[in-house]
């Protein structure tokens, strides 16, 4: 069962690992390039990211919980 | 007589045109006579600089007198002082690599064998060594080295202290011109990192490495982006509450968001940035343990102290820290987690492994160990001085050299940690050094303590290139006794290489190698097919307890070599001839002596003991 649940969680890990940076990058990007987002979209994005962030330290947390 | 001195005048002035420089070529001249001279035989408990003679110190005196010249012209020549700072890396830093016949330090040629392992295997060798868990920089120097068409590492090892402190001064010049100290203040501080620079981190390792990378992102940082000005009404410039006022600013929720730092770069070369730094940023959380934390730190410190305009760096720093240690570095912290979280906080504990146990052994090694405490203070002292004397746009560089001590206070990297704090804070405390001596006196933070015009002042300013100068010769002269001041066992001999290389060449896989501490040129072959046991070190009363232990392990070849023997006179305190005593010891239960150098014996295992 653990050993199950250990396996599971490196692609759960990985997978918010990949969105959060994608959300950052783009939020990043878009600062950078001078594209101005509307300030509805502009929250949304922060949120979005302040949002998968928490999900990705209470994943690593869990990771670290379990395997450790 | 007038004639004669405007005949006179032309040479004088030509003289004083060209005497930095040739200074600093004269240094290089004594340098080349003094690493020629140098006997490396005749080290002493002091290190590297009891081999060292006059010319030596002669040298460091030119180039040192040679760059204040040249610092205090009224117009700055960067091409001379460029020149003349990089002859004084020559010599603080080329020395050891120059007299001592092998690289320096067991864990560079731990670090080489490693190289070895991902050369041959195409990959790192999980649960051998923790430092495995981090291969970024193995992997990387394993693919030069293969580029390099070289059969291993080992030929980086020798210079790399020099090369890798030649390439941090690309960094430091652009963190140096861009701090917001005053061009002299910027020329001098860089002189000041390099001249008290001690700390043994720049040899071939990920730290110096990441240490690389870590100036890098600060330097880029630092160019691109400028705080916008802060004004407040209502208050008298310098004032108390008008300190007070600009304090509070720095956790505001602009200030965070990066909105007080405008970029002087285009669009282009900010999303250049981004991929450089996200480039950066893997390859540091794949190389080094303590680096990329030292990295969110200066980074943070950069955002509060509005030289950063994007705190999307740091969020993606985090993430990659700990994304790499959950899923690549899980084979070091599996079933012992505590090693990387238990031991947050516990002060005295850390504060006993980095400076009190330290403090120990013959008075030689005192010596040293207390010289380096002793320039760290001065240092800090100084950059205290520095930040009540500078007047300044922005704080960034006291919160550059305050920042690591959180890490102090997280980490647990055993005994180094402290040394690694000091080491990241030390290229701002330079430049707080140098602005204690060449302070800005414009900017909208005032300086604390202004010096009124009048006697004194003038007197100050007579006084400043002389200052600058013994301040850096000194520095200079006490990194000299103390980087060098563990040569006499973290440096080895080509006995001792020698010695190691017939070892390897006899053993069998599955065999252990025994050696009575851990100074040798060792581990750089056979990575994960032979196994070290490294006796521990005893109270210096029972030095037979070493052989005792070597005996139980019954290690299939021992190794006792000058370097083992100087770390247990110098460090551990055994008495004078102790390996001597191991060796008869060994003999008599069943070893015996295959081979012999100068500076090393190599012992086997008899039949009989198998």
């Amino acid at each position: 069962m653990i050993a199950d649940l250990a396996a599971l969680t490196a692609p759960v890990v990985l997978i918010i690992l990949l969105v959060v940076v994608a959300l950052v990058v783009l939020r990043g990007a878009c600062a950078v390039l001078g594209f101005v987002l509307k300030r509805t979209v502009s929250r949304n994005l922060d949120i979005a990211i302040a949002f998968t962030f928490l999900l990705y330290m209470a994943a690593v947390f869990l990771r670290f919980k379990i395997v450790g | 007589m007038s004639t004669l001195l405007q005949a006179r005048r032309p040479t004088v002035r030509l003289a004083r045109n060209h005497v930095g420089p040739w200074l600093g070529v004269a240094a290089i001249v004594l340098w080349f006579l003094a690493v020629q001279s140098a006997n490396y035989s005749r080290m002493t408990g002091y290190g590297l600089v009891s081999v060292l003679g006059w010319p030596y110190f002669v040298a460091l005196f030119s180039v040192v007198l040679g760059f204040c010249l040249e610092l205090f012209r009224p117009v700055l020549r960067p091409r001379n002082l460029l020149f003349l700072v990089m002859v004084f890396v020559l010599i603080l830093y080329g020395t050891a690599s120059a007299v001592e016949p092998v690289a320096a330090l067991t864990d560079s040629w731990i670090h080489a064998g490693f190289i070895q392992y991902i050369l041959t295997h195409g990959h790192p060798l999980n649960g051998y060594d923790a430092r495995f868990s981090w291969p970024g920089a193995f992997s990387m120097a394993a693919v030069l080295t293969k580029f390099a068409g070289q059969a291993n590492a080992i030929g980086f090892l020798r210079w790399f202290p020099l090369f890798i402190e030649l390439a941090y001064l690309a960094p430091l010049l652009v963190i140096a011109k861009f701090s917001g100290v005053g061009q002299r203040a910027a020329w001098l501080g860089i002189v000041i990192y390099f001249s008290a620079n001690w700390i043994y981190q720049d040899y071939f390792s990920p730290q110096a490495l990441n240490f690389f990378f870590f100036l890098v992102i600060i330097a880029a940082c630092l160019a691109c982006w400028q705080p916008m000005k802060m004004v407040l009404v209502n208050e008298r410039p310098g004032s108390l509450r008008d300190r007070l006022r600009r304090t509070r600013f720095f956790f505001t929720r602009d200030r965070l968001a990066g909105r007080q730092a405008h970029s002087t770069w285009g669009a282009r070369q900010d999303v250049g940035l981004l991929a450089l730094f996200l480039l950066l940023f893997l390859a540091a959380v794949m190389s080094h343990q303590l680096t990329p934390p030292a990295m969110v730190i200066a980074l943070v410190a950069l955002l509060a102290t509005r030289r950063l305009g994007r705190p999307e760096f740091i969020i993606l720093i985090v993430i990659f820290l700990f994304g790499w240690l959950s899923l690549g570095a899980s084979n070091y912290w599996v079933g012992h987690l505590s090693t990387i979280f238990g031991s947050v906080g516990q002060f005295s504990n850390k504060l006993s492994s980095n400076v009190t146990s330290r403090v120990t052994g013959q008075p030689t090694h005192l010596i040293v160990v207390k010289l380096r405490i002793l320039l760290t203070a001065v240092t800090f002292l100084m950059a205290g001085v520095g930040t009540l004397r500078r007047s300044t746009d922005s704080r960034t560089l006291e919160l550059l050299v305050a920042g690591p001590f959180l890490l102090f206070a997280a980490q647990s990297y055993g005994g180094e940690g402290l040394i690694r704090v000091v080491l990241y804070g030390l290229p701002f405390s330079a430049l707080l050094v140098a602005s204690a001596i060449v302070p800005r006196e414009d900017g909208e933070i005032r300086a604390f303590i202004r010096i009124p015009k009048g006697r004194i002042s003038r007197f100050i300013d007579f006084a400043i290139p002389t200052l600058a100068a013994i301040t850096v010769l000194v520095f200079a002269l006490v990194t000299t006794v103390v980087r060098g001041g563990n040569d006499a066992y973290e440096s080895f001999s080509l006995g001792e290489l020698s010695a190691v290389n017939y070892v390897y060449d006899h053993v069998h896989a599955g065999q252990i190698i025994g050696l009575a501490n851990y100074y040798m040129p060792i581990g750089q072959r056979d990575v994960g097919r032979v196994s070290e046991y490294i006796a521990p070190d005893e109270s210096p009363n029972h030095v037979v307890k070493v052989s005792l232990r070597l005996l139980r392990a019954k290690p299939e070849f021992i190794i006792l070599s000058k370097s083992q023997e100087a770390y247990g006179e110098e460090v551990v305190g055994y008495h004078a001839g102790w390996e001597k005593l191991v060796q008869e010891d060994l003999v008599g239960h069943g070893y015996t002596v295959v081979r012999h150098w100068a500076t090393a014996t190599v012992l086997k295992k008899s039949a009989s003991l198998t």
